[in-house]
């Protein structure tokens, strides 16, 4: 018997990150040398993707796609709030809760040796949803100063006088926020951390071990236990049901 | 005026001086002769200059005047001039006096100005003329005073060399803005002059300047939007960058057509100084230093200890600890000891001591 695995995120899901990470690189990417002109090297990128308007113009197909995906993003969660009939705790698992509070308090006294456990995290824990809601407000700041800086006379007519110069300072500060948190942080989270190094599969597979499971969600991973004993079943990974797509298994409504 | 050689190795032989001198005469001869025909066509005037410059090539051709020791030097480089935008036209364009040879003193020491006719007309058949760029310059608030730091014509026409004339309407941009960045990157000069120090910093971070950085041609520099002759404050109602004229001078052709009054009065293009000015974007950008600084800082610090925990280093360092101050500790009980150790005798020394003392002093 193969090992069991326990589902993370959804195939929608999980496209939804792949554009996401393949939109976000690119924009990094092209965007960071006008961030930064004086440094002679990065200057290389608009070399290798043939000049200044070449990349002008990869950098707004991919804004593009990246907002695309924000609104496919919005819709999906509008659609998951009408199935669970509009009781949002039980559609948004990403919500944040007082759970989450009381975690991050437990996990720092783990941290400094006061506490003997890490608590019991649930199905997202408060690192996964403070990266989720780092999106949530940096996609719409980008989205915004970006258009405004993409089409500035048409922008800069219609708002007030200050809305370029802000828009310009927006975007270039929230782009160093934003690239500086996924390569440290969010990399650190599934790359360089020992437990995952060098890379947490879940974005391609969407699943994670049981180990995983049991050391990450444990709370999770109890209720669905509980779950498939209620049933006699032994909870394989094709008998379990997709609860990244509803929520935490128990809390599934259709 | 009485003319020395200004040349260090002035000790010039009589033979050199008798060859040069025969060759400018003989120079001259032609030159004068040739003059008249020549006033009108460039290739006629390249010719008449060939026979300029064949003395005015001669290196060190100078003299110092003796009424204020000033060197005056009339060696050209023929390579330089005939590369400049005045390379195809004759000597006598500007210098028109100077065609007798030998030259009248006063006449030779006459400044050429810009300002005059030229014998050359343009390609509708117009007299050609600088008359207008130089009532511009003189109108401008560069050419308001009488300062040394006015620029001239030639100040950013040939980096002040009058025969290395450079055309600036088709020049690279770096080459356009370093016209004006000469004199106003300078800050020193700049506090002279009231002039905000920042013009130059601040546009360099405007995307106008970004794209030239990269290669873009087509982007504003200085004199597009401050006009290159007319250059005049912010305040005057003639300025090409007055509050009046801003949207006309954003939504030229080829730049921000259709630009209104909102998009001009922006001030991204001088993002600086208009920070300096606004309270929102000071705050906003002060936000963002706080916002990336704080999360960065947290995120970091929550790294950190998420990995001493994982490698137990905060154990090990408390462990460290604990032994560095049981070994510490152990010493300093050794010590007390020893000394403890010495305490009685230390106590049967000091009684021995007052004893003596006592009864040397006392009895």
């Amino acid at each position: 018997m193969t090992e069991r695995s326990f589902v993370r995120l959804s195939r929608f899901q999980r496209g939804q990150h792949l554009a996401m990470l393949i939109s976000f690189l690119v924009l990094a990417l092209t965007g960071i040398p006008m961030r930064f002109p004086q440094v002679h090297w990065l200057g290389a990128i608009y070399g290798a993707v043939g000049g200044l308007p070449a990349a002008r113009a990869i950098h707004r197909v991919a804004a593009v796609v990246m907002i695309a995906d924000g609104l496919v993003h919005l819709v999906y969660l509008s659609v998951l709030l009408v199935r669970h009939r509009f009781r949002p705790w039980e559609a948004w698992p990403m919500l944040p809760t007082w759970k989450d509070a009381q975690d991050w308090w437990a996990t720092s006294l783990y941290y400094f040796g006061l506490r003997k456990d890490l608590p019991r995290y649930d199905r997202f824990n408060f690192r996964e949803k403070f990266d989720y809601f780092a999106v949530f407000w940096g996609l719409p700041v980008m989205m915004i100063s970006g258009l405004i800086l993409w089409f500035p006379v048409y922008f800069g007519n219609h708002l007030p006088d200050l809305a370029i110069p802000m828009a310009y300072i927006a975007h270039s500060d929230e782009a160093i926020l934003a690239i500086s948190a996924i390569v440290v942080w969010h990399f650190y989270n599934v790359h360089y951390n020992p437990d995952k190094f060098p890379m947490s599969w879940v974005w391609l597979t969407g699943r994670i071990s049981e180990e995983e499971m049991i050391r990450e969600h444990p709370l999770e991973y109890e209720r669905i236990r509980a779950v498939a004993a209620e049933r006699d079943e032994t909870p394989t990974a094709t008998e379990l049901p997709e609860p990244a797509v509803a929520g935490p298994a128990d809390r599934r409504t259709i | 005026m009485q003319i020395e050689c200004a040349v260090p190795n002035a000790a010039v032989s009589g033979s050199h001086r008798a060859a040069a001198g025969a060759l400018a005469v003989l120079a001259a001869l032609t030159l004068v002769s040739a003059f008249p025909a020549a006033a009108q066509q460039d290739s006629a005037g390249a010719a008449a200059s060939a026979r300029c410059l064949a003395c005015h090539t001669m290196p060190n051709l100078g003299y110092r005047d003796s009424a204020n020791a000033a060197p005056r030097e009339f060696t050209i480089a023929a390579g330089v001039f005939h590369g400049s935008a005045h390379g195809a036209l004759g000597c006598a364009q500007c210098h028109p006096q100077a065609v007798e040879f030998p030259h009248p003193a006063a006449r030779a020491a006459a400044q050429p100005s810009c300002d005059g006719d030229c014998h050359v007309v343009d390609s509708l058949g117009r007299p050609y003329t600088h008359a207008r760029e130089a009532a511009d310059l003189r109108a401008s608030i560069h050419g308001a005073g009488h300062d040394p730091d006015d620029p001239t014509c030639l100040t950013c026409h040939g980096a002040g060399n009058p025969h290395a004339i450079a055309r600036m309407t088709g020049a690279p941009p770096a080459v356009r803005m370093a016209a004006c960045t000469g004199c106003h990157a300078d800050r020193e000069m700049m506090a002279r002059h009231g002039v905000p120090a920042d013009a130059v910093v601040s546009y360099e971070r405007s995307f106008h300047y970004k794209a030239i950085r990269f290669g873009a041609t087509g982007t504003a520099v200085c004199t597009d939007c401050h006009t290159a002759h007319h250059v005049l404050p912010a305040g005057d109602q003639r300025s090409s960058v007055a509050a009046g004229n801003l949207t006309r001078t954003c939504g030229q052709a080829n730049c921000h057509e259709g630009a209104q009054r909102n998009f001009a009065v922006s001030g991204a293009n001088h993002l600086d100084l208009r920070v300096d000015k606004s309270p929102l974007l000071f705050f906003e950008e002060k936000f963002f230093l706080l916002l990336t600084a704080g999360t960065m800082l947290m995120l970091l610090v929550g790294i950190v200890l998420d990995v001493q925990k994982k490698f137990d280093w905060l154990v090990l360092a408390r462990r460290l600890g604990r032994f560095a101050g049981r070994f510490a500790g152990r010493r300093m009980a050794r010590a007390l000891g020893v000394l403890r150790g010495l305490g009685p005798r230390i106590a049967v020394a000091g009684r021995a001591t007052a004893l003596v003392m006592q009864r040397v002093l006392y009895d």
